[in-house]
């Protein structure tokens, strides 16, 4: 790229900042002001309703040193991103890669795989998923063939954690489909190549489709983890809306949004939405440090 | 091996279509249901309606003080079509600049782009709401629509990134040999080989849409402006007289579209569009 | 673009200088309600949750009074349930709120923030309040403001799906019965009813306040601006509940969480699962539309001073501080409590009619559910005139309180804690949650 020469640069500058002014105009007219305004409040005591009153860091020390509640959702969040992103984009590569090509009625298969996902965090998938999970619902009906007795996996405290896991997995369809529009990025005369060569199936898999797609495994990572960092509606789907059964479903913005709009203290649900922000920085920061080792670009330029 | 090779196929089909049954059954659950009488729809385990009903569709497409669910069809479709050709132009344009351009404070920018999808919204509602307040766009689609025309899904503009640095640079650069400019690359080289990008990201925008509530009903108060979301959240609530039956009939119908617009959309990721003249 | 980017720039800019000043409230309201006052035309914004049918009646009802009231435009807003809340923090947070709206038991929370409108100059003017029950009226006096009118009134009691007792070979228990009885009846149930049928609901939470002041205690002293009880006073409560469930009569903990009392979709008592549970009157209609087992209301158990049930709020209508139009606000109160067209049109949807007269005029013609309702709501009434109970009001933070209480029910109910200890952790979280939010 060093061809490219200092008037060049210039040029491009211009137009870039020209190809950039949409986002530019709504990131200073409609984003920041809100941004700033949260991050002054996260510093001051506002119960919403009057005039916010400046404590400094006191909102930060608080959360730091006597908010248990802190660090039960912090640790749920966790545990439920470090199990939920890995198992849905496997998941969704997986029947990416059978939905691809090579059988009859592809579409319909696709959107029958995709349907899950359009149902989203409706009022209609909450009574189904208790019809599926109660006590006497469907999982455990299957269960009793086996002489087991199960437990109601959306009501117990130890379990919902899964349920709500399993409903991750199971809305897979956004990921599904960046795979799929990323497999079709890959030129077929790659794997005609190397079928020619005599490599088997495994080894087109990783020697061809899992670096070809790496781009694209690289954005669903990020996306999944961010979301699932801020994930809010299972809670509204699975739980209570309050984090219940015994904070079990009390994830992290969950707990925010409660400190905030129910328990009048916004200040407080400020800090702890910028703290959020500099967990997840740091964690995508991270993957993109080591994107340079296992994301290959088509333009050959290294990992930003 | 013709013979090994179909029972290879009827096996994939076989998974393929048991794996989607257990996926599709909550769906199957809400559609049959809609169907059942309301005493019935808690009541009545099995699937398939012992007793079959349209009242629910037939009450509830009534909608609500006079409004009918049609409207309510009419307004999401309105704020969805908007919101993806919003966000198809101007998550591309950025994108473009992110992934192809050089600039100054480049990476500068395109941490803060990434930065503003990483706060949780409920800190910044109250005041983006006093802002959108203070231009008079309450009660209009405005606060919905315009942030998609103005690139503020991260999201997408991060997907398109990664499917442009997909695209082998040596296209542009034989494109610039040949005298054509940074908006001609764009326009001629770039968003031909980017479709199946602009196609997710407009199926996404589409259902993200449809299927919001938060802020359609955080910014919406007047009943003709209402949505499918709102129409659909009226006919509930858990302590009082919910219609369930209207209530499954309703979202049933609402994702009729999403659907639809899927199943059309999913096309072109059949068609190798990306791959073919690429060398 | 540009000029729409200036605008976008120049509104960031005063949101920026509005925020560093301290969210002034009284600015922003000006855009919304501009109600033409030349004409002597005035607008006035409403805001209630609810759903299809209440919105229905709702807006019949604001009909009758904008024709009798020609000068006075209604515009009706309203939010299903799920966001209501979230949607008038909102707009309160941000000067926006409607001039009029409804509140329910978190009324308490908005009354100490200084955003309600003080409504004692207009009492006797545009509202009058000589038909109300005094102790529904006094509810609505927080921090010694009028804040609130209450628009229906409730009355708990214990609710019983009759097959199941029929069904149990129990006769109906003695309206005169103690909580010793409550358990025996329960375990018997559970007993005879077999494997999933449970005799009662936990009721720790909902019902805490009533034992409370069955003993002379009360959740909060809104006098003097305290907790109304001790630890120990509160101990005996959890203790109750704990020994009952372990004897076998109760709704296990699992399904209580699954299958919360008072959700319609969910309730056991519908689908037949539990027999009893405690039940604010004005939600029997919607229980009973949804299963074919008839319900009935019974009264609650006694302590040493009587059963502790009032007639109280189920929601009622308080004024925007800010308003324009606070005289106007009245009338609309006025027209919603007293109008006896208005309380036919109204029903009995958030709970009874508040004044005695309208109360009469609709049992006249209340159909079977509605008949047992009044029925019940006059044996309170009766009731309390031998038994004088104070209303209970719940104390400030109340949304961070209640789960607070449920959690604590849950950490016993799943052994998570022994009583002592949760019972210990509930009442320190009960002070701190208090304290701040004085």
């Amino acid at each position: 790229m060093r061809k490219l020469s200092k008037p060049l640069y210039g040029q491009q500058n211009k137009t870039a900042y020209l190809f950039l002014l949409p986002w530019l105009i709504g990131f200073f007219c409609l984003t920041l002001g809100p941004m700033i305004a949260s991050l002054y409040l996260s510093m001051t005591k506002f119960n919403l309703l009057s005039s916010p009153t400046w404590t400094g860091l006191s909102n930060y020390v608080q959360i730091f040193t006597e908010d248990d509640t802190f660090l039960r959702s912090l640790w749920l969040t966790f545990y439920y991103v470090f199990l939920s992103v890995p198992l849905r984009l496997a998941f969704a590569l997986l029947v990416a890669m059978a939905l691809n090509k090579g059988i009859r009625g592809l579409g319909i298969y696709r959107t029958v795989y995709y349907i899950p996902s359009l149902l989203g965090g409706s009022v209609a998938i909450a009574i189904v998923w208790r019809q599926i999970f109660d006590g006497s619902g469907l999982v455990n009906q299957f269960l009793s063939w086996f002489g087991i007795t199960g437990p109601s996996w959306i009501a117990h405290p130890d379990y919902v954690v899964y349920t709500i896991i399993t409903l991750s997995v199971w809305q897979f369809g956004s990921a599904m489909v960046i795979f799929l529009a990323g497999l079709k990025q890959i030129p077929a005369d790659l794997y005609e190549a190397s079928g020619v060569d005599g490599a088997g199936k495994l080894r087109q898999f990783f020697g061809i489709t899992l670096p070809m797609l790496s781009p694209v495994i690289f954005f669903n990572l990020i996306m999944s983890m961010i979301n699932s960092f801020q994930a809010f509606t299972p809670a509204y789907v699975i739980g209570d809306g309050r984090g219940g059964p015994l904070d079990a479903t009390m994830f992290y913005t969950l707990y925010l949004y409660l400190k905030g709009f129910s328990f009048f203290d916004m200040g407080y649900a400020s800090a702890l939405a910028w703290i959020m922000l500099v967990i997840i920085g740091v964690f995508t920061a991270i993957v993109f440090l080591t994107s340079k080792f296992w994301v290959f670009y088509g333009d050959n330029q290294e990992g930003r | 091996m013709p013979l090994k090779r179909q029972l290879v196929q009827a096996g994939r089909h076989a998974a393929i279509i048991l794996l989607g049954l257990a996926m599709l059954y909550p769906v199957l659950w809400l559609i049959l249901s809609s169907f059942k009488p309301n005493q019935l729809i808690f009541t009545d385990s099995s699937l398939i309606p012992t007793a079959f009903t349209l009242d629910h569709y037939v009450n509830g497409w009534k909608g609500l003080q006079g409004i009918s669910f049609g409207r309510f069809f009419s307004n999401s479709l309105l704020i969805s079509a908007l919101s993806v050709i919003g966000n198809v132009i101007s998550c591309s344009l950025a994108a473009y600049a992110f992934s192809r351009l050089k600039f100054k404070f480049k990476s500068l920018w395109f941490s803060i782009m990434l930065v503003t999808i990483m706060l949780p919204y409920h800190v910044t509602l109250v005041p983006q709401y006093i802002l959108y307040n203070e231009l008079q766009w309450i009660n209009t689609y405005f606060p919905l629509i315009l942030p998609k025309w103005l690139a503020q899904d991260s999201f997408f503009i991060l997907l398109m990134v990664q499917f442009i640095r997909g695209i082998p640079r040596e296209l542009d650069e034989s494109a610039t040999i040949d005298g054509c400019g940074q908006p001609q690359i764009f326009f001629r080289i770039v968003v031909p080989l980017l479709v199946p990008a602009l196609i997710t990201t407009a199926i996404f925008t589409f259902i993200w849409s449809w299927d919001d509530f938060f802020s359609q009903m955080i910014y919406l108060s007047k009943i003709d402006l209402f949505t499918v979301q709102l129409g659909i959240r009226s006919l509930f609530d858990p302590s009082g007289q919910s219609d369930w039956g209207a209530l499954l009939a309703m979202s049933t119908l609402s994702l009729l579209p999403v659907t639809i617009i899927f199943l059309v959309f999913q096309r072109y990721f059949l068609e190798g569009i990306a791959t073919t003249g690429l060398k | 673009m540009l000029k729409r980017s200036m605008v976008g720039m120049l509104a960031g800019l005063m949101l920026f200088v509005t925020a560093c000043s301290g969210t002034d409230h009284t600015g922003a309201g000006g855009d919304t309600d501009n109600g033409a006052a030349e004409s002597g035309q005035v607008e006035l914004r409403m805001m209630w949750w609810g759903d299809q049918k209440r919105a229905d009646i709702t807006n019949e009802a604001l009909k009758v009074f904008q024709e009798k009231h020609p000068n006075i435009k209604i515009m009706g807003e309203f939010s299903p349930s799920s966001g209501y809340f979230d949607k008038l923090n909102t707009q309160l947070a941000s000067g926006t709120a409607p001039d009029i709206f409804f509140l329910g038991g978190n009324v308490v929370d908005y009354a100490k923030k200084n955003v309600l409108l003080d409504l004692d100059p207009y009492v006797g003017s545009e509202l009058n309040l000589d038909g109300m029950d005094p102790t529904m009226v006094e509810y609505g006096r927080l921090d010694g403001k009028l804040q609130h009118i209450s628009a229906g009134a409730n009355a708990r009691g214990i609710v019983i799906n009759q097959a199941l007792f029929e069904k149990a070979g129990i006769p109906l228990p003695e309206p005169n019965w103690n909580w010793e009885d409550y358990a025996a009846v329960s375990k018997e149930l559970s007993d005879k009813l077999g494997d999933g049928i449970f005799g009662t609901y936990n009721f720790t939470v909902d019902g805490m306040d009533i034992y409370l002041k069955q003993r002379g205690k009360q959740l909060y002293n809104m006098e003097n601006g305290t907790l109304g009880f001790a630890k120990e006073d509160i101990q005996e409560w959890f203790q109750y509940w704990e020994e009952t469930s372990s004897a076998g009569g109760v709704v296990t903990p699992e399904m209580q969480v699954s299958n919360p009392h008072d959700d319609t979709s969910k309730s056991l008592l519908i689908t037949g699962k539990a027999a009893m549970s405690l039940l604010p009157s004005n939600q029997l209609a919607a229980f009973q539309s949804l299963t074919e087992d008839p319900l009935i209301l019974h009264p609650v158990p006694r302590g040493p001073k009587g059963t502790g049930v009032v007639f109280e709020s189920s929601q009622g209508l308080s004024g925007y501080a800010n308003t324009k139009h606070p005289k106007e606000v009245a009338i609309l109160m006025d027209f919603w409590i007293n109008d006896p067209q208005a309380a036919k049109i109204l029903g009995s949807d958030r709970g009874v009619p508040v004044t005695e007269a309208n109360r009469n005029l609709l049992q006249e013609e209340a159909g079977p559910v509605e008949e047992i309702v009044y029925q019940y709501t006059s044996l309170v009434s009766e009731a309390t005139k031998s038994e004088p109970f104070d209303v209970s009001y719940n104390p400030p933070g109340f949304a961070e309180f209640s789960k607070l209480a449920q959690t604590t029910s849950q950490e016993i109910g799943f052994g998570r804690k022994s009583v002592e200890q949760a019972v210990a952790d509930f009442y320190n979280g009960t002070v701190r949650i208090f304290e701040s939010n004085q």
